[in-house]
Parts: C-alpha cells; structure tokens; sequence
C-alpha cells in the first residue's frame, strides 16, 4: 500500500507546486519498483490465508 | 517448458456452470477494471481529442455512453449468461451449427489479431523512446523507418512467445500491475492538468473548454467526434461483448444477473478515466508544439512520468495483448483442433506482431473498433432471440442442435446480409460506422425471424440434445 502511494503521491505533490517534475518522476519510478518487488510477497500471504 | 502446463484450466466448455463453480461480485469488479486499463486507452483518449471533441460532449458523451455499455451487460448479457450458464460458443454451435460457429470464431479471431497489434504499436512507442526511434504520425498506415519496424517486432514476437509459453505468468503480473496502473493512468491526468496551468478544481472547467477540448476541426484523416459519436462510441466499443454477448462466457460463473454491474469498474476507470487521462496528455504535448500531432502513447507518458510512465504504456500493451492473442489462438485452434495449442498461439502472435509494424490500425483505432462490433454484433442478435422469444414465437430454439444440422442457414444469412446492409447504410447510406450497430441489431432481428419462420416451416426432427 506504501508503494502504491508513492506512486501517486508525487503526481499530487507536484500539482500543488510541492515538487519539480523530475522529482516527482524518480519518486513515481520508486514507487514502480517498491510495488513490484513488494507486491508479490503481499498477494502470496493474502492466497496464503 | 511445455505450453500446457501453463494454459490456463478450460472448464465447462460444454455443459452449464455447476453451482459450485460460481464467483462472487469482486472476482467480476477485479476483472473488469484490470481489462480495460489496456494500451489502447492511452491511443483512444489522444484520438477523441485529434477528432475534435469538445469538453462538454466529451465528459457527458463519455458519462452517458459508459453508462448505456454498463446496462447493456446488465440487462441484455447476464440475464442469458446467468440462465444458459454456457459459453457463447456452445450456444452459438446448438443454434447456428457448428460450420457457423467456426466462422465465427474464425471472425472474431481475426479482429483479435488486429486488436492485439494495436496494442503491440502502443507498446512499441515506449520502446522508441529509449532508443530514439523514428516512429510513426497521426496519418501514416505503414511503417515509416527500420527503427519502428525492428521495435514493434521484437516487441511483438515477445509477446506472442510469453503467450504461447507462459499465458498464467503474464496473467499473474497483470493482476499484479493493475492497481499500479490504475494510478499512474490517474498521474498522467493530474500531471498534465498541472502542465496545463490547472492549479484547482475551480480552474479545471475554463481550461477543458479553452485549453484541453477545445472541440473544432478534427486534424487530418480524423472523423468529428460530436456528443452522440462519443456516446455511441463509449457506447458500442464493447458491443461484440455486451451485445454481441460474447461476456455470457465470463458472466455464465456470475451468481446473480446484478453482477453485471461490475462492468462500470472497466468503463468508469478505463473508459472514463484513463481515456480523459490520456486525452489531457495529448493536450499538453500539443500546448508545447502545436504541430507535433502525432499520437504516441510511449513519449507523452515519458514527458509526464518519466521511466514509470514507460514501464505503464508497456505493461498496459502486454498484458493486454496477451490474453487477447491467446484468445485468437482459441479461436484459430477450433479451426485446426488437432493443432498443438502453443504452435497456433505462437503463430497468431506472430501475426498480431506483424499487424503491430502498421500503425494504420492503432491510428484509425476508433474506426477499427466500431468495425469490429459491427460485424460480430448480428450473432448477438441470433442467440438473443433464440433465446428469449422463439418459443414464445412458435420457432424452434437451439434449431441446429435440434435439427442435427452443421449450419443454419437462416442464421448464416442473417449474419451475412446484415452485414451487407451496415456496409451500404455506411458506403453509400450516410450513416457512420460508429453509429451502424444500433440499427443493424434491428435489421439481424428480423432477418432472423423471418428467415427462420421460412426454414422452419418443416418441423423439426425430435431434439438430438
């Protein structure tokens, strides 16, 4: 869930002029690769239950 | 590695449904909203504003059309889905024979092909932007540099070689990505309302009419979108689904005939949201250089998102374009049944990668995909009222199961002729392609009917099923 909301979170940030463009851009690519390294795990324990 | 081991099971291809097999509500909103978050989003929503749509007939039209495809799953598709509990296939075989059924499928195939090609081209734009390839404009139908032919191929055969081989692995990243795409579709939009100078909500309906959607000319090769083009558009780009009932195979393992509600979580996030999305995109490339129109899903996602927006416009294309490819495999098998299911699925990718190196489809795809429900919607009108109104009528139901026959003919024609009739109504009749279905379901109904009355007036033999 972290992960999903720094990958939107920038965007929001940088439409209130918080962040730069490039900023949000590096933050949303985290946000990319936190999900998909995170995400399997999380849906594996959830099949798991 | 063997293809079979990763297909996905195949159940109940010829009998209903048990009780036992049937899903709850979320299985059909989880679906729904993953399908149609797909790579041709990010083309339609650009092409509603090459077409010259204006802001108010975009936003309502859009409201309006997903709203009429949203009721059309849930009072035309699972009422018969959650009553027949069969694929449309088996119905269409009982009903048409199975000769016709293949042409169908044979049909629908084909349009897969094409469908899956769009979406190798959307996919291979965000390749082109890594390596700086020359890629095609709004108006080019062929391939216009090396560069673009060697990226949407590689990108193609790729994607046809994980469909053939490992279709379960792609389709457990998809549920994986969907989530995750749902919101960088939404970034894209919040992101370029910013680069447009939308600083509130407040600002968002000045700058949708003067800045976003202005509306006026359609630029070169486009069709002018109005108000009831976007309706009926929104409207009828699911029509082979809905309509045409093709979902009465999804919905078959749907527990109540409500269920088909769960739709509006595609139209409303893909159909409704990502395409504005999309659209704003566009806005704000066309804003930095007013002549620079061409529709590339990969450079606008990159412009507003970076590298994440590539790895968007890629995974929306594949996982996309992978179900859609082994589908037409399917379709192509029942054709050859003996052929080994991985060679045909590996050849119909190669086929939908082929078609990718043209953008003449994902260019003109809002024209593409009106075609492509018109020509499957005349079968949907078929089972439609063989299912509800035959008995009632005194004509025999599930005619070519009952008559032991491999094609009925009065379907056949329905099919053929009704087509022939939407052809002439947009050749020569003045009517737009986008609109043809609305009147052409009415045309296969009673075609149907009537020819029917006319093959049936010999009883049919006692029931073979």
């Amino acid at each position: 869930m972290a992960a999903l909301l720094v990958t939107i979170l920038p965007a929001a940030l940088f439409f209130a002029d918080r962040l730069s463009l490039a900023q949000s851009k590096w933050w949303m690519l985290a946000g990319a690769v936190a999900w998909f390294l995170s995400a399997p795990l999380w849906m594996e324990r959830k099949v798991g239950k | 590695m063997r293809s079979e081991d990763q297909e996905p099971v195949k159940e109940y291809e010829r009998e209903p449904v048990p009780e036992k097999a049937l899903l709850g509500f979320k299985s059909f909103v989880g679906q729904y909203g993953g399908e149609h978050i797909a790579g041709t989003e990010l083309m339609i929503g650009p092409l509603f504003l090459a077409s010259g749509a204006a802001a108010f007939d975009l936003l309502v039209g859009l409201l309006l059309g997903n709203l009429l495809a949203v009721l059309s799953w849930t009072f035309v598709t699972t009422p018969i889905a959650t009553r027949a509990r069969l694929t449309l296939y088996y119905q269409l075989e009982r009903i048409c024979g199975r000769r016709l059924a293949i042409l169908y499928n044979l049909a629908n195939g084909v349009m897969f092909c094409f469908l899956a090609g769009a979406m190798v081209t959307v996919s291979a734009t965000a390749v082109g932007v890594w390596f700086d390839i020359r890629m095609p404009g709004l108006s080019d139908l062929y391939p216009n540099s090396v560069g673009w032919i060697i990226s949407a191929l590689t990108m193609g055969l790729l994607i046809a070689v994980v469909a053939a081989y490992g279709y379960k692995f792609v389709a457990r990243v998809a549920n994986l990505a969907v989530p995750w795409m749902v919101l960088v579709f939404l970034a894209f939009g919040v992101i370029g309302l910013r680069q447009l100078g939308v600083t509130s909500p407040g600002d968002f309906w000045s700058a949708a009419q003067s800045t976003i959607w202005k509306g006026g000319d359609p630029m070169p090769g486009q069709v002018k979108f109005t108000f009831w083009h976007i309706t009926f558009f929104a409207w009828f780009c699911n029509m082979a689904t809905h309509i045409g009932l093709a979902d009465v195979s999804l919905f078959r393992y749907a527990r109540k005939s409500w269920y088909g509600i769960a739709s509006a979580s595609g139209m409303f996030l893909g159909h409704f949201m990502a395409w504005l999305a999309a659209s704003i995109l566009y806005a704000v490339q066309l804003q930095e250089n007013p002549a620079n129109i061409d529709v590339l899903p990969g450079p606008m996602a990159y412009r507003a998102c970076g590298i994440a927006g590539l790895l968007c416009v890629i995974m929306a294309g594949w996982t996309t374009a992978n179900p859609t490819i082994y589908r037409a495999g399917l379709a192509f098998q029942s054709l050859v049944p003996r052929a080994s299911r991985f060679r045909v699925t590996l050849i119909t990718g190669f086929l939908a990668a082929v078609a990718g190196m043209f953008p003449a489809v994902a260019m003109k795809l809002l024209d593409f995909v009106a075609l492509y429900g018109m020509i499957l919607m005349p079968m949907g009108a078929v089972v439609f009222l063989d299912f509800w109104l035959f008995r009632r009528m005194g004509l025999q139901p599930d005619y070519a199961a009952a008559a032991g026959t491999q094609f009925n003919w009065a379907a056949g024609l329905t099919w053929f002729v009704t087509l022939g009739i939407c052809t002439w109504l947009v050749l020569r009749g003045g009517v737009q392609i986008f609109f043809v279905s609305l009147p052409g379901w009415f045309v296969a109904a009673i075609l149907y009917i009537v020819l029917s009355k006319i093959l049936q007036r010999k009883p049919a033999p006692a029931p073979a099923f």
